[in-house]
């Protein structure tokens, strides 16, 4: 009798040691909202801060050009997207993105669908007008989509130095404005980060 | 009595007729080239029916000859030819004539012949007898001709053919447009290409001559310069697909032509497309709809037409024109602002005076 209490003491301290482990194990980390614009050093790489700074600058930028700022009318462009030329992994849609919606809410500045966006353009145009589903006065007719007058495209490099104690990256954006019609260059800009990262 | 009255009218009326002749008819006279004299004018008879007098030959002068008829219609002589008539025109009408086009097709063609002929004639020629003698018997003879012919011939190459002709159903907005600027619009007579039609075909001034525009003042010439067809597939970068479209474009060359002077009052080019596009993967086939494509070409040429054509129309000549004779009435609220006066009553209230100082009030037309 004596020795089955024993071995029933020896399971329920078995049970809770077990219990105490699992609870351990559970707890959740602890989650805050922070500013988005503040500015982040995790480490050397491409960061959040980076392409804040860098979009909020080319914005500017585009934004004082003579195209815009001398048009009569806001000026029609189109993204032609932007080169990822670094050893980093960047999406450069992210900037290219960010940098048009800008522009976008400025109203100084019109865009038209860019070559990634157009298959769900076409696919709508065939949907409205090649299926038969849709009154024909209602519909988007093909043949009128707008042109832009204007194309932005442009690549994004770095040059990374570093030793044992020192890292140093040096990202350049570098995007360019061409009249689509003459080939010209309307506007052309650089926005350089040089991030160090020293032990 | 009566015969020597009608004697000497028809004298008078000779002479007339060769003063005429010499002056007007046949061009001026000579200088220093003295009119025949009268005396000199031989006799002219009359006939029974007293309508035809006879030739009158003038040695003297430029004048050789000439033929008169008095009273009748063509002599048989002049092979019944009608004498030219001025037909006043009507004012303001416009005659519009249907595009015309030339046609020129390059064409493969290959012919290739074979013939072969043969014959054969026999004639067997009759057996001779010979009596008496030692080698009695017949002999016979027979001719036999034989014939062959065989000859072959090969052609091939490109040839072109031309032809020409006028298409209808183009010009219904540019009539249209005619009428509303208060010009009469006549239909022209069709032209009828002849065998073996040559570029003569678009002389317009012989179709005038030929009377194919009636009385009309002036007549619209529209000639097709360029048809073209375009079929194309292409595909749409960003995309799996392909754009497939078919157009046509038409560009017309118009001329309004006065058709007293013959002189060009409005020139112009009129050009129109039509399309239809499909969008599909690369297998899809492509059935066109060809009437939107006629549609929207039509609706773009007759556009490009009519602006270019009231560009350059000559103003109705409201004078002459038929309907302002019996309605002399000006329109309400037309005419030339800069004439208008603004009368205001003078300050001893009584006759109403001028302001100058006043800016002129200016009334627009609706």
């Amino acid at each position: 009798m004596k020795k089955l209490f024993t071995v029933n003491n020896l399971k329920v301290t078995l049970l809770s040691v077990v219990a105490m482990l699992l609870q351990g194990c559970a707890t959740e980390a602890v989650v805050r909202y922070g500013d988005s614009k503040a500015v982040e050093t995790v480490n050397t790489d491409f960061g959040s801060s980076d392409l804040l700074q860098l979009s909020e600058r080319m914005t500017r930028s585009i934004l004082e050009s003579k195209v815009v700022t001398g048009a009569r009318e806001a000026p029609i462009i189109t993204l032609a997207g932007v080169k990822n030329k670094t050893s980093d992994y960047i999406d450069t849609n992210a900037i290219s993105g960010r940098i048009r919606a800008q522009l976008t809410k400025s109203g100084n500045v019109r865009f038209v669908a860019s070559i990634s966006e157009m298959q769900n353009q076409v696919d709508e145009l065939k949907r409205q007008n090649q299926t038969g589903l849709y009154a024909s006065q209602s519909t988007s007719r093909m043949g009128n989509m707008t042109g832009s007058r204007f194309r932005v495209e442009g690549e994004i490099t770095s040059i990374v130095k570093q030793n044992k104690n020192i890292k140093d990256v040096f990202y350049n954006l570098h995007l360019t404005m061409f009249n689509n019609e003459t080939g010209e260059i309307v506007w052309e800009d650089d926005q350089d980060i040089r991030k160090t990262a020293s032990r | 009595m009566l015969n020597t009255k009608t004697n000497s009218t028809c004298n008078l009326l000779a002479i007339t007729a060769i003063l005429f002749a010499t002056s007007n008819v046949l061009g001026q006279t000579i200088p220093g080239t003295p009119l025949p004299p009268i005396s000199s004018v031989p006799e002219v008879k009359a006939t029974t029916d007293g309508s035809v007098p006879s030739e009158v030959s003038v040695n003297k002068g430029k004048v050789e000859s000439f033929k008169m008829t008095i009273g009748g219609g063509p002599s048989p002589e002049e092979g019944g030819k009608q004498p030219v008539q001025i037909v006043p025109k009507i004012p303001n009408s416009v005659a519009v004539t249907d595009l015309s086009i030339k046609n020129e097709v390059k064409e493969f063609f290959y012919d290739e012949k074979f013939n072969s002929k043969a014959s054969i004639q026999s004639n067997p020629s009759t057996p001779v007898v010979s009596d008496g003698s030692s080698n009695a018997g017949s002999t016979q003879n027979q001719t036999i001709n034989g014939q062959a012919e065989t000859s072959y011939s090969k052609q091939f190459g490109t040839r072109r053919v031309i032809s020409y002709s006028e298409v209808r159903g183009l010009n219904a907005d540019i009539k249209s447009t005619l009428i509303k600027a208060g010009y009469k619009v006549v239909q022209a007579a069709p032209n009828v290409a002849k065998e073996n039609e040559n570029d003569n075909f678009f002389n317009v001034s012989e179709r005038i001559n030929r009377g194919d525009f009636r009385d009309a003042q002036f007549v619209l010439h529209g000639t097709i310069t360029n048809v073209e067809v375009r079929n194309t597939r292409d595909f749409i970068q960003g995309t799996s697909d392909y754009s497939y479209r078919l157009e046509h474009s038409l560009i017309v060359e118009f001329s309004l032509i006065n058709t007293e002077t013959l002189q060009v009052v409005a020139s112009f080019n009129a050009m129109g497309s039509g399309q239809d596009m499909y969008l599909g993967k690369s297998n899809t086939t492509f059935v066109p709809k060809v009437d939107r494509i006629t549609r929207e070409l039509l609706s773009s040429f007759s556009q490009d037409a009519q602006k270019k054509l009231m560009d350059q129309l000559p103003p109705v000549n409201k004078e002459t024109s038929i309907l302002n004779v019996f309605s002399s009435k000006q329109e309400t609220g037309v005419g030339d602002p800069s004439t208008l006066k603004v009368y205001a009553p003078g300050k001893s209230g009584g006759a109403s005076q001028i302001t100058p100082d006043k800016d002129p009030v200016i009334i627009y037309r609706k």
